[in-house]
């Protein structure tokens, strides 16, 4: 049996993933490493993402969410930011479990 | 995980647990505390309802939106560590989603929303959890008015 013991990345690179994920919501490119899926929601002027992305397996579940805000704020404004209903970070691993292509 | 939905159970089923104790001790910081936490969890999930927060979502894992809402306000700073257990800023972060999705909170819930959050601020925190402190009689019996209220008018509050 093999011991893998991970730590966690310390937060202060969370600004580095804001800034990655920032540039990627401004030009998305084809085949980035970086999958963002917005959806809206009916009849109010909301939307959810769901961003998967390899490199949030360093990052706890409760802080993705900032993350992604963070970087809808940067990219797109504090108007599209709000907008946001629902702010999912999955790693590839957890977006096939969940059934999300 | 714990979604909106589980926040609307847990507060009725802790009011209920307040009443109980409350009948049973009518001196008890417990029920102080338990009250408090029905008008916590009757917040949240208003606030999660209004933002259209699928009701599948962890919401423990999306209170950044709370945050940001707040901070969007200008109640606070989006840098700050938020204190998602404070009455004033759930409700703030609840009145602000409500106007940003064109259906504000009428006046009269409003005014009774500020009224129950300022009562129920002056006496509870949820530091509560941990005190052994007996506490007013009359302590108990406003926590217990105030969350009866915030249960009470839920619908209005997500409506």
């Amino acid at each position: 049996m093999a011991v893998i013991r991970r730590q966690s990345k310390p937060q202060r690179e969370w600004p580095m993933l804001v800034e990655a994920l920032a540039a990627e919501l401004r030009s998305p490119k084809k085949g980035h490493p970086i999958l963002v899926i917005e959806e809206p929601v009916r009849g109010v002027p909301r939307f959810q993402t769901t961003v998967v992305w390899a490199r949030w397996a360093d990052v706890p579940t409760e802080d993705r969410a900032g993350v992604i805000l963070d970087a809808y704020e940067q990219a797109l404004g504090a108007e599209k930011m709000l907008q946001v209903s629902l702010a999912l970070g999955l790693t590839p691993t957890e977006a096939k479990r969940l059934g999300i292509k | 995980m714990q979604t909106w939905k589980d926040y609307e159970l847990a507060a009725a089923e802790r009011l209920v647990d307040a009443q109980v104790l409350a009948g049973a001790r009518s001196d008890t910081s417990g029920a102080v505390y338990l009250a408090g936490y029905v008008a916590e969890m009757v917040l949240k999930a208003a606030f999660f309802r209004v933002k259209g927060t699928p009701v599948s979502a962890n919401a423990g894992s999306q209170l950044a939106l709370l945050h940001r809402a707040v901070s969007a306000a200008g109640w606070g700073s989006a840098k700050s560590r938020p204190d998602y257990h404070n009455l004033d800023m759930l409700s703030r972060a609840l009145l602000f989603e409500r106007s940003r999705a064109g259906r504000p909170l009428g006046h009269a819930h409003e005014v009774g929303l500020r009224r129950r959050v300022r009562d129920l601020s002056a006496i509870w925190k949820v530091d509560l959890r941990y005190s052994h402190r007996a506490l007013q009689k009359s302590d108990v019996g406003t926590a217990f008015r105030c969350a009866t209220w915030f249960l009470a008018n839920y619908p209005a509050l997500h409506a």
